[in-house]
């Protein structure tokens, strides 16, 4: 049984990246910070549940989005929306034309990457609808196996993986939106 | 790119997480080294994920921090 004089010790450090995500989830940073006191209050309570040597980063996300899709998702000023363009098979990769005139050096594309900024990733991934954000978030920003995003999110994991390959590719696109913005590939013309 | 190469591409995102069965994580890996395409669409993709997660960091309040310890000292049993 875990005590709660320990739980500031080992909570605290996992704060930064709770706060990182509650913030893609609520999109503004005072929802944010309610949605972090909220998820550290109910952890916080419910500690002595949590046992001692398994994975207290997961235990944690998963208050995070329990309290996420309970409390603030009603909250949200964007409507919900459940249409994500068909991007099937839309790869950033074989999207460039200024790459495939040219040789495709791996020092071209890694500058294209490199240059996406912190902006527009966040942008690009607040831009998902809600029920592909958060397998994304979960998924590629935070290494959590699909099988704990299945419980986190208490979906089926072969709803995970068909919401993770269409948030991917919607990610993709919309990262790649950005790139012609800002003229990276037009320059190429 | 054949059509081997479309069925396995949907696999790549998952073998790079590490959720591909032993045997099918095999037969990608031995499909990437014979098809350079495909291999370089893999490695896109891995390093798209890798930019994606080093851009999500976020710095914390210092402010916010403080509030949070404070608001969890208050909630401690007296």
């Amino acid at each position: 049984m875990a005590d709660q004089a320990t739980f500031a010790d080992q909570a605290m450090d996992h704060m930064p990246a709770l706060y990182a995500a509650a913030m893609r989830m609520t999109r503004n940073r005072a929802d944010a910070e309610d949605l972090v006191q909220e998820v550290y209050l109910r952890a916080y309570r419910g500690f002595s549940g949590f046992e001692q040597g398994t994975n207290l980063k997961a235990w944690l996300f998963r208050i995070l989005t329990n309290t996420f899709i309970n409390t603030y998702r009603a909250k949200q000023r964007r409507p919900q929306e459940s249409d994500l363009e068909d991007v099937e098979d839309l790869f950033l990769y074989h999207r460039l034309p200024a790459l495939e005139q040219a040789t495709r050096s791996r020092s071209t594309e890694a500058d294209v990457l490199e240059r996406i900024t912190d902006a527009e990733v966040k942008a690009a991934l607040e831009d998902l609808p809600e029920q592909f954000r958060l397998p994304v978030y979960l998924a590629d920003v935070e290494g959590f196996a699909y099988k704990e995003i299945a419980e986190m999110l208490d979906i089926p994991i072969g709803t995970v993986m068909s919401r993770l390959h269409r948030g991917r590719k919607g990610l993709e696109k919309r990262l790649h939106d950005f790139v012609i913005d800002q003229h990276l590939i037009t320059q190429e013309t | 790119m054949g059509d081997d190469c479309n069925d396995l591409l949907r696999e790549i995102a998952h073998f790079l997480h590490g959720e591909l069965p032993a045997d099918r994580a095999a037969a990608l890996r031995s499909h990437l080294d014979g098809c350079p395409p495909c291999f370089e669409s893999a490695d896109f993709q891995a390093q798209l994920k890798a930019v994606v997660a080093s851009r999500c960091i976020e710095h914390v309040p210092d402010e916010f921090k403080e509030r949070l310890m404070g608001f969890l000292r208050d909630s401690q049993p007296s």
